[in-house]
């Protein structure tokens, strides 16, 4: 289900844990890259940042924010508090479109 | 869970495309179809999706305003069905932002809608929605996807209500239609 957070817990709470969308699709495309929204039904182009996020949350499954933040702060050799708000910034549009979804930490094994 | 692509090759590549030293914010923008392209008006499909006798039409009050969409919740009883809208779901859109402006429709909180009417109903519910005092009923997020407008003024963003600011009206939006309907809208 998308976006399901039953118990209120935020994006920053140690709680919610993030995963790729079930049947979503990435593929490089030129400059950018081109996915395909499992939940959402929708084609969308995308940056590397956004492409880098999705790629994290699917190849390391259910992930928190804060832990997609470190691995993309490895990843671009800049500070945690320089990342942290720009992926922040990005984060709701990829919620919507449909690619990555929020599940219960309970349930982070089924996701 | 079981990646999506067939070359693994290409899996990491994202991440190593990233340049030391920069990072920009996640991007995402919508690709359109030929048919979605030749709609004589954005709004078209919005439009005829909320029928007639209700032309319910957002309008950014500031450039700062931006639309998202939310999936409504069912409640059903044998053969009937009632949609809901929670409060939850807006919270993981807006990222934690929305405590200070937020006043719509906050964690925890349910608020009936009618897409017929395309109104909200009654009054928000605290708790999550029962059929009846008898009856709990059976709650899935199965519904149509309904806009909502989110005020990014001041420290954060707030829920002001959907679609329409000043009465909390609104359309369902779904599929092809949002992509239209946020273009014309941002």
């Amino acid at each position: 289900m998308l976006g399901l957070v039953r118990d209120g817990s935020a994006l920053s709470e140690a709680t919610t844990v993030w995963t790729w969308a079930p049947g979503s699709r990435l593929t490089a495309l030129g400059a950018g890259w081109v996915a395909y929204g499992g939940a959402s039904g929708e084609t969308l182009y995308l940056n590397d940042e956004s492409a880098a996020v999705l790629e994290l949350l699917r190849d390391e499954g259910p992930t928190r924010f804060d832990a997609v933040c470190r691995a993309l702060a490895g990843d671009s050799g800049l500070d945690l508090a320089a990342v942290t708000p720009a992926v922040q910034q990005g984060w709701a549009p990829l919620v919507e479109a449909g690619l990555i979804v929020a599940v219960e930490a309970g349930n982070a094994g089924d996701a | 869970m079981e990646p999506s692509n067939p070359a693994p090759e290409a899996q990491r590549s994202a991440r190593r495309r990233l340049v030391r030293g920069a990072f920009a914010a996640p991007a995402v923008l919508a690709l359109y179809s030929g048919s979605a392209a030749a709609m004589a008006s954005n709004l078209r499909c919005v439009n005829n999706q909320v029928g007639a006798g209700r032309k319910v039409f957002p309008a950014p009050v500031s450039t700062q305003d931006r639309f998202v969409r939310v999936r409504l919740w069912s409640l059903r009883r044998n053969d009937q069905v009632r949609w809901f809208l929670s409060g939850n779901d807006l919270q993981a859109l807006t990222m934690n932002r929305s405590t200070v402006g937020n006043t719509f429709l906050r964690p925890g909180e349910w608020w009936r809608f009618d897409p017929a009417t395309q109104l909200l109903v009654d009054s928000k519910l605290t708790a999550e929605p029962r059929w009846s005092s008898q009856h709990q009923g059976t709650l899935a997020r199965d519904g149509q996807w309904v806009a909502v407008r989110i005020d990014a003024s001041s420290q954060g963003a707030g829920i002001v209500g959907v679609v329409d600011k000043s009465n909390y009206t609104g359309s369902a939006v779904s599929g092809l239609c949002w992509a239209s309907f946020v273009t014309a809208a941002r």
